[in-house]
């Protein structure tokens, strides 16, 4: 496994990667969904993971964000703060505290909540007020009710959803909720956010301002990305390294430019014989790859 | 009859374990009502205890009616021990068949949230425990019990068996049977379970959802109300016999896997012996923390139970 | 698995005879009205003499018999009248009252609920001046007053709502203008209006007039300057302080008006003569109404500062968008909810002051308690969307920590506290029990959390009956200290003997604590914590996408829900000296769920409207024994509001606005919003699609033909 060290900028020395996936292997009873995969996404880094249908991007997207927990592997994260911690055990929420926020390939927004709500759940789960502080008003509550205030606006105005404030999240069209999902998870002050196939389903000129959204996220709030996407156009234009999965094993890895000519890759996208010598593994055509919402009872897989 | 040394000191066990294995079974009749309507609607059918009650006094009135206060005896007897179950089978068909129809079919059709079953539901038990105290008077009766089951059957070990507990298990084990070879064997039972998998896909095989849907409460509720008849034979019958019955029985459903036919009756066994033996130590009225125990330490460490979830996997 | 194909198939495309029949059946109306006339004759029944076990056909008999049976058939007709009314004008109703020509018809459309109450308010008043109670023209007073100012508010605020700021200021000076003219006028004028009148009849009208008057200038006024002053003063900070403030300036000009609104042959009843006579109070009609009116307009002007922002927008950009996403969350009228609010908190305040000793232990020991219960497992099951069918166990628990405070239980503790004392010691033990029982069941899946909770009720009960040595068994426990809560009985006593006297500072107690706990719980609802149980009810793997401990603020919710619970045992526990265990059997538990379901769930009002309907009514009508009323039928009309409201109204009678929501797009198919099957997402999505699309009497108010 190669990996591309960076160094930072400022100081010369090499930074930790941000997330490093070390042979993690999981399975679902007996359909193997990953099998050992490999993988490590620099600080600052859009990372596009591939592949087609029943690859297990999503199930690795789960893993990534503690709802499965893999059988074999280990995914450490190290976040600004410096510390390195492990991944793989932990509740989903502890995950998101860490630093890694998602969104799902069907959004899942708080139908019933405003836009601005909406965003403010995902603000507000940084904040420190309790049920006591709320119930008086205490000082730092109305303190931090000023601030989530201000940030969600500010959030919503980053993905430009700021005159749909006060709409609810059930009537927002398709891509809008795309943006709006994006929000919440930015609410959470994440440092790396992980995007499960945002453009499905929005149409070509909505793509267009999602990829400027995700290199915008990447540039001004500073926020790695980790994205899933069956759109090569997307992919191709914001991704700066591409990780090609398929029947839960990478089988290529690198810069998109070098992506596009692999034959390996072309093989597993046009289905010949090539892609099961090189997948050499069970097919995972099981459940797990639909979407997140499968990941609710399947914590301790 | 030879009987181990141990088993004539001890021999409150066999007692314990024939009622409990008895009760066990009664348990297991109530759980398939809930494991059925639970498979197909994904709702737990809180009302279900008063469809046990139902057929309790079901029972009771038949019998009341032809008998009065006579005991037949003999191959008599075993005639009117059916006609109670048919009575008990038929009162808890109609109620069940009208608790969807009056509190259930109108959500459906709306597709309300889950909640909105669950409160209805509630409330359908409520009212039909009340009005059933209100029609039948408050103070529990027994049914009229032919003198085939009244007594003990012999002794093991010293041991009274009773007969109701040996008709309890007979009947049961028939029931049993009988609800189990209908969902799995006939065309009915593969409707049932069409439902339970797929409601979508086995209505645009033609399957008649509602009908469907109508069919398991009845056979859930005729099931529960023959257990409601035996009930009535070994303890009483009242207007509020059936909660704790109601809730063991769910609690056998989540033993053996809510939503599995043939774990509801392993469940209902389990659970009838598991509450009947600590009773060597402790008294009676603790029973019912026991039996709460255990669907506490289900749901927490197993919440699949012992055979799995889902009817629909049964077959 | 089975191949579906085999199962059974629809009959050809022939219609037979059969088939028609039932289609005929379904559309038509002839299935509504037998389904209303059985409602009727069900009602019959419910309401009919009792049955026994030897004669089981007598009560049914009894109920249909003759000339019995005609009159519930004929509510039966009525209810299939009503119904299928709805169905056949319903659409022609709400489309006209939703009209959409345009912004102010659709805004009107909010709002005529509440004009008509205001306008209902006031004839109220008007009958109960005239014709119902003359010689105590208080009350009747007070809903005319009130009903004025709800009115004119809603004027003001719906000019406000429609962006049209310039109106809504036009109005308000208009209003001032008016009041402030008629306050000069019919004050003094009333005085002898009363013998020229017929309407006009009563003296109390001429000062009610001008206490609205006084009332609306002031407020009036506030409400401007606070507009205009809006952009200097400080955000959020002032407004608890203003808040504060006007509350107990209403409270002591209260007082003070009363004490002048009172002088005739009942006076000497009032809270504020006695107040008066003790000297704390000066008879001071025109500094009262002042007072009340300024403290008033403070309470207002600080909750409707936002509307008063709507008058003259911020000019940045940042405080408009905020202010939409605000006017939205808060829409509906911000000024005349806050002055509703007022109204029945006054009334709360002086109405107990008329009352019979036995309305007064009702209210005290069946309403209050259930609204505190109410607003306790309103938290748990509106918010949290937690089904919590054993909430009786935490009632339960304050109760027998009370008894063993005051040494009244077998074992006997460390120290006896004061009833008064033992008041923090029961609410801790509550929430503990919360966190306990909450910590292991909370992971549970909501179905099942249900069905725990109703055993973990049943297993307090029999704890409670069968540890004797503890719990004093089935004979349950007395001699319980009666509650002696000393603020208000000095000068309760100074006046005169009344029976009620007893009962009253106790309802004062209660009071005070129903009303903080609305507001703190007000509060929770609308701060991050509310804003995280609303989320996790809507999409728990979501809302734990965002970082959100799920199990954290569950059992918070049990925990706050407890508290109350707690305190509603301590309470009813000192206030009747003993209690037996049978008052915590489960079907209080249902009890209190009928509260909060009936009322609306997630609403705060709705578990104070619940407790009133639901334990209030049964207590009056066994007040006034009639004779079609047995009070051991309450569950059967318990159980069947229950199922009549999830059929019609699932949002309860005052629903909450998210709550409703949320109802509305489950029931529309937009997703697995459901807060009790979270596990089952896609298997929700089905039933909704296959359920929700079929045919149903009634959704869409035709009865054509199946929406497919």
């Amino acid at each position: 496994m190669t990996t591309v060290e960076r160094a930072d900028a400022a100081t010369g020395v090499p930074a930790p990667a941000l997330f490093t996936i070390e042979h993690v292997t999981l399975r679902f009873g007996g359909v193997t969904s990953l099998n050992d995969v490999s993988i490590t996404q620099q600080r600052g880094e859009i990372l596009a993971i591939i592949g087609p249908n029943g690859a297990g991007k999503t199930s690795l997207f789960n893993c990534l964000t503690g709802v499965y927990r893999p059988q074999e592997g280990s995914i450490h994260l190290s976040p600004s703060s410096g510390k390195t911690h492990q991944i793989n055990g932990l509740k989903p929420y502890r995950v998101t505290r860490l630093g890694v926020a998602r969104t799902f390939q069907t959004s899942r927004l708080f139908g019933a909540m405003t836009t601005f709500e909406n965003v403010r759940v995902g603000v507000e789960s940084t904040q420190r007020t309790g049920p006591v502080g709320a119930m008086l008003r205490l000082p730092r509550t109305l303190e931090e009710e000023r601030e989530s205030d201000l940030r969600t606006l500010h959030l919503l105005e980053f993905v430009g959803l700021e005159h749909r404030s006060g709409a609810l999240a059930s009537t927002l069209p398709y891509g809008d909720r795309r943006k709006l999902e994006i929000a919440r998870a930015l609410g959470t002050r994440p440092e790396v956010l992980l995007l499960d196939e945002p453009a499905a389903g929005t149409n070509p000129a909505e793509k267009l301002v999602l990829a400027e959204l995700i290199r915008r996220i990447n540039d001004e709030l500073g926020v790695s990305v980790l994205l899933i996407e069956h759109d090569m156009k997307l992919v191709m234009s914001v991704a700066e390294r591409i990780v090609v999965l398929n029947f839960g094993r990478v089988i290529a890895e690198g810069s998109p430019a070098s992506i596009q000519r692999d034959p390996v890759v072309i093989d597993a996208y046009l289905g010949t014989s090539h892609a099961e010598e090189a997948a050499g593994g069970t097919p995972a055509t099981g459940a797990p790859d639909d979407d997140g919402s499968t990941g609710a009872g399947g914590g301790t897989a | 009859m030879h009987c181990p040394a141990y088993f004539v000191q001890n021999n409150e066990w066999i007692a314990l374990v024939s009622e409990g294995l008895a009760n066990g079974f009664l348990y297991a009749l109530i759980a398939i009502g809930y494991t059925l309507v639970y498979g197909v609607l994904r709702l737990i059918n809180f009302a279900h205890s008063e469809v046990f009650m139902m057929g309790g006094f079901g029972a009771y009135f038949a019998l009341h009616a032809a008998l009065g206060d006579s005991t037949p005896g003999g191959f008599l007897a075993l005639g009117w021990i059916v006609v109670g179950l048919a009575a008990g089978g038929l009162a808890g068909g109609v109620t069940a068949y009208g608790l969807e129809r009056v509190a259930y079919r109108p959500l459906r059709r709306r597709g309300a949230p889950k909640f909105t079953y669950l409160i209805a539901a509630i409330g359908a038990s409520l009212f039909l425990q009340n009005i059933a105290g209100k029609e039948f008077g408050r103070q529990g009766v027994f049914v009229p019990e032919p003198k085939l089951v009244a007594g003990n059957a012999f002794y093991l070990c010293g041991a009274p068996v009773q007969q109701i507990w040996i008709l309890v298990i007979l009947v049961s084990v028939l029931m049993l049977i009988f609800a189990d070879t209908l969902v799995n064997r006939t065309k009915l039972g593969r409707g049932i379970r069409a439902v339970a998998q797929d409601g979508e896909v086995a209505s645009l095989m033609g399957v008649n959802i509602d009908r469907t849907i109508a069919t398991t409460f009845i056979l859930g509720g005729i099931l529960g109300g023959a257990a409601g008849c035996l009930w009535g034979m070994q303890y009483q019958v009242g207007y509020q016999m059936g909660f704790i019955p109601g809730l063991k029985g769910f609690t056998a459903a989540v033993l053996g896997g809510i939503g599995n036919l043939r774990g509801a009756m392993l469940g209902g066994i389990i659970l009838g012996l598991v509450e009947a033996i600590p009773i060597k130590w402790i008294s009676t009225s603790w029973q019912d923390v026991v039996a709460f125990g255990v669907l506490v330490t289900v749901l927490m460490f197993r919440p699949t139970g012992i055979l799995g979830e889902r009817l629909g996997r049964v077959a | 698995m089975t191949a579906p194909a085999s199962l059974e198939h629809e009959p050809g495309t022939a219609r037979s005879t059969r088939t028609l029949l039932v289609d005929v059946w379904r559309n038509s109306y002839a299935r509504l009205f037998v389904a209303s006339m059985l409602a009727g004759l069900v009602l019959a029944v419910m309401t009919g003499p009792e049955g026994s076990a030897t004669a089981p056909l007598s009560g049914i008999t009894g109920s249909l018999s003759a000339p019995r049976v005609y009159w519930f058939l004929a509510v039966g007709l009525v209810l299939f009248v009503v119904r299928a009314g709805w169905l056949r004008f319903g659409s022609v109703v709400t489309q006209w009252t939703r009209g959409v020509r345009g912004r102010m018809l659709h805004v009107l459309a909010a709002t005529p609920r509440r004009v008509v109450a205001d306008l209902a308010l006031i004839g109220f008043g008007f009958v109960y001046v005239s014709w119902i109670s003359p010689h105590d023209p208080w009350k009747g007073g007070l809903c005319i007053q009130f009903g004025a100012s709800l009115l004119a508010l809603e004027v003001v605020s719906l000019a406000l709502r429609t962006g049209r700021p310039r109106v809504a200021r036009i109005l308000i000076y208009g209003f001032v203008a008016l009041y402030g003219a008629l306050a000069w006028l019919t004050g003094p004028v009333s005085r002898y209006l009363d013998t020229i009148g017929v309407v006009l009849h009563n003296p109390v009208l001429g000062k009610t007039l001008l206490a609205t008057a006084g009332f609306l200038v002031t407020v009036e006024l506030l409400v401007v300057l606070l507009g205009s002053l809006r952009a200097r003063a400080a955000r959020r900070r002032g407004r608890g302080v203003l808040v504060g403030l006007g509350v107990v300036l209403v409270a002591y000009g209260f007082l003070t008006w009363t004490s002048w609104s009172q002088w005739d042959a009942k006076a000497s009843k009032s809270l504020a003569s006695f107040l008066s006579r003790d000297h704390l109070l000066v008879h001071a009609p025109m500094a009262g109404v002042l007072l009340m009116a300024l403290g008033a307009a403070l309470v207002l002007g600080g909750l409707g500062w936002l509307i008063a922002d709507a008058a003259d927008p911020d000019a940045t950009r940042t405080a408009r968008i905020l202010h939409r996403y605000h006017a939205v969350d808060r829409a509906q009228g911000a000024l005349g909810k806050p002055a509703l609010v007022l109204f029945v908190l006054l009334l709360a305040l002086e109405w107990p002051l008329h009352m019979s000793t036995s309305s007064l232990s009702n209210i005290n020991l069946q309403i209050m308690p259930y609204v505190l219960l109410g607003l306790g497992l309103n938290v748990v099951i509106g918010w949290a969307g937690l089904l919590d069918l054993g909430y009786i166990a935490f009632y339960a628990i304050g109760a027998y920590t009370t008894a063993y405070f005051t040494g009244a239980l077998p074992v006997h503790p460390p120290f006896i506290l004061s009833d008064f004392w033992l008041i923090p010691f029961a609410i801790a033990a509550a929430m503990l029990a919360g966190v306990l029982l909450g910590t292991p069941t909370l992971r549970l899946r909501g179905d099942y959390l249900a069905i725990v909770t109703l055993g973990f009720g049943e297993i307090i009960f029999i704890f409670a009956t069968n540890l004797t040595g503890i719990t004093g068994g089935s004979f349950g426990a007395s001699g319980i200290p009666y509650f002696n809560f000393h603020v208000l009985t000095p000068i309760l006593k100074a006046g005169q003997q009344w029976s009620a006297i007893s009962y009253l500072p106790s309802y004062y107690l209660l009071l005070g604590v129903v009303i903080v706990s609305m507001v703190a719980f007000n509060f929770l609802n609308n701060s991050k914590v509310g804003r995280t149980w609303t989320a996790l009810r809507e999409d728990e793997p979501a809302a734990d996408s965002l970082g959100i401990n799920a199990l954290k603020y569950k059992v918070m919710a049990f925990a706050i829900g407890a508290s109350t619970g707690g305190f509603a045992g301590v309470f009813v526990a000192s206030q009747s000296g003993q209690f037996l265990p049978t008052s915590f059997m489960v079907q209080f538990s249902i009890t209190v769920v009928v509260v909060v379901v009936f009322g609306g769930m997630g609403s705060l009002a709705g578990p104070v409207i619940g407790a009133i309907v639901i334990q209030g009514l049964p207590a009056y009508l066994q007040q006034q024994s009639y004779t079609w009323y047995n009070t051991l039928d309450l569950y059967i009309y318990l159980g069947a509001i229950l199922i009549v409201m999830m059929i019609f109204r699932p949002q309860g009678i005052i629903p909450s606005r998210r709550r409703r929501r949320e109802i509305q797009l489950v029931e529309s198919g937009g997703g697995p919003v459901d807060d009790l099957a979270d596990a089952d997402a896609g298997d929700v999505a089905w039933r909704t699609r296959v359920f929700g699309s079929g045919y149903f009497l009634g959704e869409r108010g035709y009865l054509g033909s199946e929406t497919r």
